[in-house]
């Protein structure tokens, strides 16, 4: 019954580690952009949510377990689009996978940038070096050999949550209204 | 200034990189910085600066800045005609189009009274200037879409050098204050398209009504194909532009909404620390299971803990050597069993192992009580009320359990 749901270890293996599977996992996401209703229906009877971004990315929506340290990762993106924004670099192209040279980060070459990652422990290269990694890991990049990265497709569910937490704000201040 | 149109058209041919920068620039230059400019420019020229200055002020390639002796600017028409060959046009100030517009309407008026007085001579003079109008606007309408479009290729290559907020306003004034307004214009049924179907009607009415005039055919036809052309023009330039600027102006926006975002967002950081994240990583729970996150009670994870460390037969070692007598002792789960079923019926299961194995630590007396109330040939039942026994280590409470066998 099972039989045409290809990878499906694997798959699950991936995406219950946390990765987000976008076009640069190959079969895995081939696998996935065959049947993915099918596959969604598999991982519901196990108690996972798969969930399919239009954008091209694939991921668990993490209810039953959570990951940690997840302010982390979207403080090193957010600094890095504050960054290319005060430099007039489109953000949107950046996503689209813009290479980046791990050697070149702003993040710790700025006071303000320095200030912001204190407040999750991150203050040396090596610490931004770990950052990276686990962003790799859970597919929201990809380093090359040469000391770069470009951002993948899934990057953009980590600037999803910022602008939804941002609308949020927006709504309960105005709804609170003038004291 | 010397009128001599040829040896200004060779000085500007001579010195065209020079002078297409300073035209680029739109800001006056000192000798230092002609010096500079010559050197990269015209790097065999041995005339000093003060003397090309001169030269230049004398053909019309260059005047005096309005607030300095001793700095020269391109003149406007000079800059105009050099950004014209470059096809580097700049954007004409918004709304200019509209009073060529109004303009032509003027004229179109001229032209209706030259016809109806059946006046030749005010004929021609009213359709000269109609098709200068019509020329003007025409030069407007492609000139500002060259430089939209100079400005759109700036962006792409980001030669614009503007911050994302820059590029995002500049947008949208290119947006709203140049290509809606012409939008407006020359879309159908828009200003340029009734002034143009009413000089159309003018001429065609100049025609019929001057029909033995050998001059008004030829007058009307230019007339209305230059209306045409205009027409033609002015929509494809406009819709050219939009081309370029429409999905730019998408990206700029959407951009421009997330930079703000993320800017909100750090500023949160900024003031409330790491807690300023809460919200947006509350947005974003990244799976992470692994087969130890199905025991998700600590009560029970310790006791697993415990559990991995018990070895059924563990190597004696030190122990090996001691005699059986100081060896730890074992109470049979059947031995207790045995008893139990020749003592009969009792009323408190738990209290009468710890009376009869009184020896015995309290691990292994509750180990039997639970193997002995599980058994299959004893029938248990709990007491509503709770009773107390107490053993050398410790006072237990519990519901006593009631046995009688089946037997």
């Amino acid at each position: 019954m099972l039989d045409h749901l290809e990878k499906l270890e694997d798959i699950f293996r991936e995406l219950s580690r946390g990765r987000h599977l976008c076009a640069t996992d190959g079969d895995l996401f081939a696998a996935l952009e065959k049947h993915p209703s099918d596959y969604q229906a598999v991982f519901k009877k196990l108690g996972f949510e798969l969930v399919c971004d239009a954008r091209g990315f694939y991921y668990f929506f993490g209810a039953r377990a959570t990951a940690n340290n997840v302010n982390r990762l979207a403080l090193f993106l957010y600094i890095l689009i504050d960054w290319l924004a005060d430099k007039g670099e489109g953000i949107m192209a950046a996503l689209a996978g813009k290479s980046f040279s791990v050697n070149e980060l702003p993040h710790l070459g700025s006071e303000r940038y320095r200030g912001y990652l204190s407040h999750v422990g991150i203050a040396t290269p090596a610490d931004l070096t770990e950052v990276i990694r686990t962003m790799e890991n859970f597919g929201f990049l990809a380093q090359a050999s040469d000391g770069t990265f470009r951002l993948l497709p899934p990057a953009y569910r980590i600037v999803d949550a910022c602008v939804a937490a941002g609308v949020d704000t927006e709504k309960n201040t105005e709804e609170a209204g003038p004291c | 200034m010397s009128t001599n149109p040829q040896r200004t058209l060779q000085l500007a041919a001579e010195y065209y990189g020079l002078l297409a920068d300073l035209s680029a620039r739109g800001e006056p230059v000192g000798l230092s910085d002609l010096r500079s400019l010559l050197q990269k420019y015209n790097p065999d020229d041995v005339r000093p600066a003060e003397r090309v200055a001169d030269t230049f002020e004398q053909y019309g390639l260059f005047e005096k800045a309005a607030d300095s002796e001793s700095s020269w600017e391109v003149p406007y028409v000079i800059g105009e005609f050099l950004r014209h060959l470059s096809m580097r046009q700049r954007l004409s100030a918004p709304g200019i189009l509209g009073p060529i517009i109004e303009e032509i309407a003027k004229l179109t008026e001229d032209l209706r009274i030259a016809f109806d007085s059946s006046d030749i001579d005010r004929v021609r003079l009213a359709s000269n200037s109609v098709k200068q109008a019509l020329d003007a606007a025409r030069g407007l309408s492609r000139s500002n879409s060259r430089a939209i479009i100079n400005e759109v290729m700036r962006i792409k290559t980001r030669g614009d050098r503007r911050t994302l907020r820059e590029r995002y306003l500049f947008i949208t004034h290119l947006h709203e204050k140049h290509l809606s307004p012409l939008g407006a214009f020359v879309e159908v049924g828009g200003e340029m398209e009734r002034r143009s179907n009413e000089l159309i009607a003018v001429a065609r009415h100049g025609g019929s009504s001057m029909p033995d005039d050998p001059f008004v055919p030829e007058l009307t036809s230019k007339i209305i194909s230059s209306v045409r052309r205009l027409k033609d023009e002015a929509w494809g330039d406009f819709h050219s532009s939009l081309r370029e600027v429409t999905p730019l102006f998408r990206q700029a926006r959407r951009d421009h909404m997330l930079a703000v975002s993320i800017s909100r967002q750090l500023d949160r950081v900024a003031r409330e620390g790491a807690k300023g994240l809460d919200d947006a990583v509350g947005r974003l729970p990244i799976a992470r299971w692994r087969a130890d996150n199905i025991f998700n009670s600590y009560a029970l994870e310790d006791y697993l803990v415990g559990v991995a460390n018990y070895v059924a037969n563990p190597d004696p070692g030190p122990l090996a050597s001691l005699g059986d007598t100081v060896g730890p002792s074992v109470l049979d789960p059947d031995e207790v069993m045995e008893k139990l079923l020749n003592a009969g019926a009792q009323v408190d299961l738990l209290a009468w192992i710890v009376r009869t194995f009184d020896a015995y630590p309290d691990q292994q007396l509750l180990q039997a009580f639970h193997g002995v109330s599980e058994s299959p040939g004893l029938r248990c039942v709990s007491a509503d009320h709770p009773a107390q026994t107490e053993t050398a280590d410790a006072i237990y409470t519990y519901y006593p359990m009631h046995t009688t066998t089946d037997a």
